[in-house]
């Protein structure tokens, strides 16, 4: 281990046990209560959505509005030291590293050194003539028109100095990360070399580079007036993109603001700002007008990144019972010069009981671009490997998969041997097992076939760490008892802004249409939840600690009048039923403000430190089963049947989870069965960078899918909620492969099941 | 230096008809959008593989992207915008079956549906073909319109619902 490592395992290790000494979170009250939270609400935006009423960042057309179009590399490494730029019609500029602006270096977010800003990579380019990876940017045009620019863009071409480039993670020396994400890279519990086991798995699994495709390209719209600058940008992560942009640019963080209201998807890809960002701000301000520049979909492959390849040898002994007596996972990954190591190891920490317990995230260096979050990062390539490697076990054992997990499921965190916040995965396994029929498969593989179908069925735990991250809101009570919430966050398509207004309600005892949620706006407040399936109670969070504050605020205007209310206490009082409520009465919010002649009461409400989720252990679950047919003959899988029964916690909108399940569930069927950005290894090309050829799932690829959820609220998180919008991916791979497995007696331990691997 | 070609174009969108002058290149996408600001037409791919830009060209379901804005002079457009009473139904069928979550890919189903359950009572053929308006049938035929937040669900049950 590098003495970074060390460093922060140390560190890592005195927080856990500083966070020990403190108090369990205070339960939240909303975590029972069944009025608009746990009803299945039609999305609030759902009909601005259908009528294409959304306004997207691409969607903005300001006056003076000019293109841009990005010209890439055409090597991995090297530097440029010619640039050819034949005159184009319509051209206003081609900005190149000749006449860029300065932009400082910042770090990578995904290395959590120094700021947060949202920057991807710390990489300073096109302030340089050296060349990172294929399809760098090196040039930028801008023209009057999108077909201008484009054209112009074509005929740009650059002479090269060239470098050799390390693009295969093969022959690159592994070392271990400073971190991985937060999480320590290296665990080790017992000693899994003297265990003793009566049946052992030993196999390495392998899961290629993927990008995420959001519908919606990466756009970016820049407009300077003077020193203040404003953006329209794609970003799952508006207050860190102000933060980046503003050291870039060297201005005053209140000189720029950045909306993103609405994303049309992000899947991780959207939390990281990518150079494109920086670029359209740059070119804005030396052409001097508003400056969109959106990626085509072919510069998605080559200018954002994906979710990093995978290699993982897992290890696993059991005695004669099934219960495990060792398990190692050793997982490498890609990164580049910022050292952002996924956590692929993660799984295998935290769910199953194992006495002697081994795991190590190691990476390589690439000359390729930095690697992206991607929906469960690390969890879901991961999980591939270890929910593989315990069907080979319960092969072995002669076990049937589901009984062989039941008899490992922990009483306590097996890493860090701290108690769940709640845990019920054994409620999931349930639920899902008898809702797919689960008691009537047989042990043998090639049991079903229908023609020259083969059937299998399958199965796999998954499992999420739960996060509470950091949200400021500002809510403002008007004085006809409207309540309108702002936020610094946005609806990338999870749901966000119907569940918080539907937690708003509940909270202050409002109907939902007296509740107005406003997003997506940089300058609302310090907020930081770029991802990791946070929103819902980082933000349920905030705005209860707003509620606290109003009724603190309202209790004040009551003073010495003859409210019933006047002279109460804070404990005292409830919000309920459209204003404020004691023992002895109360009334309506909009009495209260008349009273005092108010148009509005304003109030900001921050997230509470989520110290209990260090304390103890805080994860959502869940539970795979599917039925696959494989064709005997050409070797096509096709997935036929789906159950997910999961574990996140109290259901805030029953309707939308659902949805965000069955979501990752099928962004996994792509995964396990057609998802895979090739790139050429002696050059650094992606050759299949576009939709035509990486096939995300279509409709007929998607079956029925049933969603189940344990639905029981955990005690410490806000509202009872936990997480679930990466959950949904993790494990489905693994189900696909086990059930493929059952189907053929085939095992297949590389990512994508493509034809050819089982042929 | 090759100057850009521009030409006049009558176009009928909407019921409304527009008269410009084009850059000969412009795709009936980036006419919408960047000319017409009808920005509910979304761009996916400007390859014609995800079907986000899928507008209605003399009733018929087209990729925007694919087509050029000089191309159709003669031709009536209909875009989510002006899908008024046909895609009601539809919508409201998407809003309640939750047949949409980031919304991006939405108003090029729905575009695609409504094409579809016309080109279905026409007689038009698909892959598929077993008789009726099966579960297998609205899926292939909606093939062409990729939704990556995996509302696939919810727009089947949608348009299950408004074909019947």
């Amino acid at each position: 281990m590098s003495l970074a490592s060390r460093g922060f395992t140390l560190a890592s290790k005195a927080m856990g046990k500083l966070a020990r000494l403190l108090p369990d979170g205070k339960p939240d009250p909303l975590a029972h209560r069944r009025a608009e939270l746990g009803r299945p609400a039609d999305r609030l935006d759902g009909h601005a959505k259908a009528t294409g009423a959304v306004q997207y960042t691409a969607d903005h057309r300001p006056p003076g509005l000019a293109y841009a179009v990005v010209v890439g590399s055409t090597i991995a490494r090297g530097r440029v030291t010619t640039i050819h730029i034949p005159p184009a019609p319509g051209v206003l500029l081609v900005m190149t590293h000749h006449n860029a602006p300065a932009m400082k270096r910042t770090g990578a977010y995904a290395t959590l050194r120094g700021p947060l800003g949202a920057a991807a990579m710390s990489l300073p380019v096109l302030n340089t003539d050296e060349i990172f990876w294929y399809g760098q940017p090196i040039g930028v045009v801008v023209a009057e028109s999108l077909e201008q620019a484009r054209h112009a863009a074509s005929l740009i071409h650059a002479d090269y100095q060239r470098w050799p480039a390390a693009l295969s993670m093969t022959g690159q020396k592994p070392f271990t990360p400073a971190h991985a994400v937060l999480e320590e890279p290296v665990s080790r519990i017992g000693d899994t070399r003297t265990a003793q086991a009566a049946a052992t798995v030993e196999a390495e699994y392998t899961t290629p580079l993927e990008h995420h495709n959001a519908m919606e390209p990466h756009a970016t719209l820049a407009h300077w007036e003077g020193d203040r600058l404003t953006v329209h940008d794609t970003s799952q992560y508006p207050y860190g993109v102000k933060e980046m942009l503003a050291k870039k640019f060297s201005l005053a963080e209140e000189k720029v603001r950045v909306l993103a209201p609405f994303i049309g998807g992000g899947f991780g890809s959207k939390t990281t700002a990518w150079p494109h960002v920086s670029l359209a701000v740059a070119a804005a301000k030396l052409a001097d007008r508003p400056v969109k520049l959106v990626l085509s979909r072919a510069d998605m492959f080559a200018m954002t990144g994906g979710r990093a390849p995978t290699r993982s040898r897992i290890s696993l002994g059991a005695d004669a019972e099934g219960r495990l007596t060792a398990l190692e996972h050793e997982a490498l990954s890609s990164c580049t010069t910022d050292e952002f190591a996924e956590a692929a190891v993660i799984a295998s920490r935290h769910l199953y009981a194992c006495p002697n317990l081994r795991t190590v995230q190691q990476v390589v260096r690439l000359d390729r671009i930095q690697n992206a979050f991607f929906r469960g990062p690390g969890v879901a390539p991961g999980s591939f490997a270890l929910e593989s490697a315990m069907d080979e076990l319960a092969w072995k054992l002669g076990l049937d998969p589901l009984e062989l997990r039941l008899r490992n499921e922990p009483e306590r965190d097996p890493t860090s041997g701290n108690r769940f916040t709640s845990r019920h995965l054994r409620e999931a396994y349930a639920l899902g097992a008898d809702a797919f029929g689960w008691s009537q498969r047989t042990l043998t593989p090639r049991a079903m076939r229908d023609g020259r179908w083969l059937i299998g069925y399958g199965m796999a735990a998954a499992i999420n760490p739960d996060a509470v991250l950091i949200a400021g809101v500002k809510l403002r009570l008007s004085a006809d008892g409207t309540v309108t919430i702002r936020s610094s966050t946005n609806e990338l398509g999870a749901g966000t802004s119907t569940a918080q207004s539907q937690a708003t309600a509940d909270r202050l005892g409002l109907p939902l249409d007296r509740v107005r949620f406003e997003q997506g706006d940089s300058d609302v407040a310090r907020t930081r939840i770029p991802g990791a399936s946070a929103a819902t109670t980082t933000l349920a969070s905030a705005i209860w600690s707003a509620r606290d504050k109003l009724v603190r605020e309202l209790l004040k205007l009551v003073r010495d009048t003859d409210s019933p209310l006047a002279g109460r206490s804070f404990e005292e009082v409830e919000t309920r039923d459209g204003g404020l409520f004691c023992s002895g009465g109360g009334e309506s919010y909009e009495r209260i403000l008349a009273r005092a002649g108010l148009d509005a009461v304003d109030v900001e409400g921050k997230s509470a430190l989520p110290y209990q989720t260090v304390k103890r252990g805080t994860y959502s679950y869940g539970a795979h089963f599917c039925e696959v047919r494989v064709d005997e003959d050409t070797g096509e899988t096709r997935v036929t049947r789906w159950v997910g029964a999961f574990d996140g916690g109290r259901t805030v909108n029953p309707k939308q989870a659902t949805s965000q399940m069955r979501g990752g569930i099928i962004m996994g069927i792509g995964m396990a069965l057609t998802e895979e950005t090739l790139l050429d290894e002696r050059t650094g090309l992606i050759v299949n960078r576009s939709l035509a050829e990486y096939h995300v799932p279509t409709q007929p690829d998607v079956p029925d899918i049933d969603i189940r959820f344990v639905d029981r609220p955990d005690p410490q998180t806000p509202l009872g909620a936990k997480g679930i919008g990466e959950l949904g991916i993790v494990g489905v791979a693994a189900a696909v492969a086990n059930a493929v497995h059952h189907a053929t007696g085939k095992r297949v331990r590389s990512l994508p099941i493509t034809p050819d691997k089982l042929m | 230096m090759p100057g850009n070609t521009y030409v006049k174009a009558r176009l009928s969108v909407n019921g409304h008809r527009h008269e410009l002058e084009l850059d000969t290149r412009v795709s009936l996408l980036d006419c919408l959008r960047e000319h017409l600001g009808l920005t509910g037409t979304k761009k996916g791919c400007d390859q014609g593989a995800c079907g986000a830009c899928t507008v209605l060209l003399d009733g018929e379901r087209v990729n925007s992207c694919l087509v050029l804005a000089v191309q159709c002079e003669d031709a009536e457009i209909t875009t989510i915008e002006g899908l008024a009473e046909a895609g009601r139904a539809m919508r409201e069928a998407f809003v309640r079956h939750d047949a949409l979550q980031c919304g991006y890919c939405t108003p090029g189903q729905i575009c695609s549906a409504v094409a579809m359950l016309a080109e279905y009572e026409a007689g038009v053929p698909s892959a598929v073909g077993a008789p009726g308006l099966t579960d297998a049938e609205i899926r292939e035929r909606l093939a062409g319109n990729l939704c990556r937040c995996g509302a696939y669900n919810g727009i089947l049950a949608a348009v299950r619902e408004v074909s019947r």
